[in-house]
């Protein structure tokens, strides 16, 4: 096993073999870059940075759509130094002002000293930097300076970046990921338990590189392995998402990873003239993650695309987070599928992974996400911490060296979540056989097409609402896990009775879009008093999530029905 | 064969929102994208590469922010069909 290497190390050391990464842009144009290239793009434009002025630690935003402006002004500020804070790129209609706020939050958060950014995002985020007090905003592309010497010592203990994924909108929180803990991660990635990567292996992605899985996932941990990586536009892909499938097939891919909407997409809208022209059969590994893996998503999938040579055993689903670089568990390598039927009334009511009692319960399907990495630990925990036999289902938590050193200049925040030396996921799940499953989150984030969403960002976003009782707004995360559905977000707001309740429904959508650009699945208006609160006045949201599921809000007169299109999902009986 | 007049491009952009939005709801050019139509937003960029395909223009991703209502849609792509010829 080699011993750890910072991120230039990494670059240094790929930029002497033959990888590279294969970038392909928003309109299919294809850059190849070696290492070599990359490493000598980046000097350049490092040495650009501090010959601005920037120094040794300064955090450098990314706000970058194109992988390859992104990469290049990743690796430039990481050879400087310099500690780069990816940053979401607008994408959505009619949201520049929601967008706008937001990026100044994780700017100030961060405290940056310098923007980098494309055209032409470049010249409203001017002005927006300016105002929170960023001196530097300028293109990634126009920056030109004497290129770095050599790269800057940094120490393994050193931040490498901060990656902002958690915390609401109006509190953001930025994860410091140290070069210890992402060379870490990337060997458990990369390594026997993980990928097993090989210099034989090609890997294929269109996440985004702003988002964990597809920065560490599939950049850095080919990076780190030295292979040849072809990085597609999510927008591309989005837009079109066959092109992500002929990508694999043209350059023989043997890895990719997305998240279970992906596979969906590809389901609905892949055509069968496509299909025929595709060969699937040199994927070894498609890799799950980022959100709940959906059984019948993938079981779907990899029916439809078998006669395309799809081996269904390449389905690899992980279980991860930011606050853990990424990886916490895969499931093991060429191994089938596997799902777990449990009741659901016993998960909730006895807090064990039980089977159904007979044909007539429903069964929730839980995926196996595998085993923790060596070196890592794994363990479910009760509500004061302690240790839980095996099927017994309590919250996740995991120790080791890919755990985060904490949250950026956020101590209580890092002490709530990292408690002696674990890492407090949040989220639910039981252990068997020493293997994952997750089955739910205590955190009340809703994941919707792998982004993450925050109830009390939605909530704020309505609550001034006339016509909505003040503070009575609650926004739930229903379905998904185990069900065989896509999560779906549910508003329910107690109406102070003035406005009828068609016209509620309509500006409480429009207020969630236009503040976070989320469209929500429905908005269920009830009358007052019907959201109920503990004694130190918090919402009870998990009775009011058992009551919507149970039925308790439809056919009341308050709520009257949505527009057709949205009427509540039943929930498909599993054989 | 030229290029579409707006009116065309206005009609064209409202047939293809029918087809590929919700049902029940009737688009008009001051319709709103996501708060009247319901677009989510995968739903957004699924629309996007239908425009792309039947105007047969590159719509970046950036324009999108600017972008509200089905005039304003309507607006985008007449301009970028415009640079698009200008560019030859």
């Amino acid at each position: 096993m080699t011993a750890a290497r910072t991120l230039p190390q990494m670059l240094a050391d790929a930029a002497r073999g033959n990888g590279g990464f294969r970038f392909l842009s928003e309109s299919g144009e294809e850059r190849p870059r070696s290492y070599a290239e990359l490493r000598d793009a980046a000097a350049g434009l490092g040495g650009a940075l501090r010959a601005r002025g920037l120094r040794r630690g300064d955090r450098v935003a990314l706000v970058i759509q194109e992988p390859e402006g992104f990469m290049t002004a990743f690796l430039g500020a990481s050879l400087a130094g310099l500690v780069p804070v990816p940053v979401c790129p607008p994408s959505s209609f009619g949201a520049q002002e929601a967008y706008l706020a937001t990026t100044e939050h994780v700017l100030q958060a961060a405290r940056v000293a310098a923007v980098l950014t494309a055209e032409p995002l470049d010249v409203v985020l001017r002005d927006r930097a300016r105002k929170v007090g960023v001196p530097l905003v300028c293109r990634w592309d126009e920056l030109t300076g004497p290129a770095l010497a050599g790269f800057e010592p940094v120490s393994l203990s050193e931040p490498a970046f901060l990656q902002f994924t958690s915390g609401s909108t109006a509190q953001p929180k930025g994860v410091v990921l140290t070069h210890a803990t992402l060379a870490a991660n990337t060997s458990a990635i990369g390594g026997p338990d993980g990928l097993g990567l090989s210099a034989a292996d090609f890997g294929v992605s269109w996440l985004p590189l702003h988002h964990d899985m597809g920065l560490i996932g599939m950049a850095l941990s080919s990076l780190a392995a030295g292979i040849t990586t072809a990085i597609m536009s999510p927008v591309l892909f989005l837009k079109r998402p066959t092109e992500w499938l002929k990508a694999i097939h043209r350059f023989r891919g043997t890895i990719t990873f997305a998240p279970s909407f992906a596979y969906d997409l590809c389901l609905r809208r892949v055509k069968p003239a496509d299909l025929e022209l595709l060969d699937l059969s040199c994927l070894r590994i498609a890799g799950c993650g980022a959100e709940p893996v959906r059984a019948d998503t993938l079981e779907a999938f990899a029916k439809a695309f078998a006669p395309a040579g799809f081996q269904p055993h390449a389905f690899m689903p992980c279980y991860g987070m930011a606050e853990h670089t990424l990886a916490i568990t895969f499931a093991r390598l060429g191994t089938p599928l596997q799902v777990d039927q449990i009741s659901s009334e016993a998960l909730v009511v006895r807090r064990r992974a039980a089977p159904p009692r007979g044909p007539h319960e429903r069964a929730l399907r839980i995926v196996n996400c595998g085993r923790p990495f060596p070196g890592h630990e794994v363990r479910i925990v009760d509500e004061e911490g302690l240790p839980l036999p095996e099927r017994a289902v309590g919250e996740i938590v995991a120790r080791g060296p890919s755990v985060m050193v904490g949250y950026f200049e956020q101590p209580e925040a890092s002490a709530r979540t990292l408690r002696d030396g674990w890492l407090h996921t949040g989220d639910e799940g039981y252990l068997s056989h020493g293997e994952l499953y997750v089955c739910g989150r205590q955190k009340d984030i809703v994941i919707v097409n792998g982004r993450n969403f925050y109830p009390e960002d939605l909530e704020w976003a309505v609550g001034e609402l006339s016509g909505v009782r003040s503070g009575n707004v609650v926004a739930l995360g229903v379905g998904g896990l185990g069900s065989g559905e896509r999560e779906r977000v549910v508003v329910v707001v107690e109406s102070k009775g003035k406005l009828p309740g068609s016209e509620l429904t309509l500006e409480v959508r429009r207020r969630i879009v236009d503040s976070v650009g989320l469209q929500v699945d429905e908005v269920v208006v009830v009358p007052p008093g019907t959201v109920q609160r503990t004694s130190s006045g918090k919402v009870k949201r998990s009775l009011l999530k058992s009551q919507y599921e149970s039925g308790h809000f439809r056919g009341r007169p308050a709520a009257p029905a949505e527009p057709a299109a949205q009427p509540p999902v039943p929930r498909e009986a599993l054989p | 064969m030229g290029d579409p007049t707006r009116d065309e491009i206005a009609r064209d952009t409202l047939a293809i929102l029918k087809r590929v939005g919700r049902p029940g709801i009737e688009p008009t050019l001051q319709s709103e994208l996501l708060a009247d139509l319901e677009f989510d937003s995968i739903q957004v960029i699924e629309l996007v590469a239908e425009l792309e395909d039947h105007f047969n223009v590159s719509i970046p991703l950036n324009e999108l922010p600017r972008i509200k209502t089905v005039a304003d849609m309507a607006e985008a792509l007449a301009r970028l069909m415009q640079e698009a010829r200008s560019a030859g």
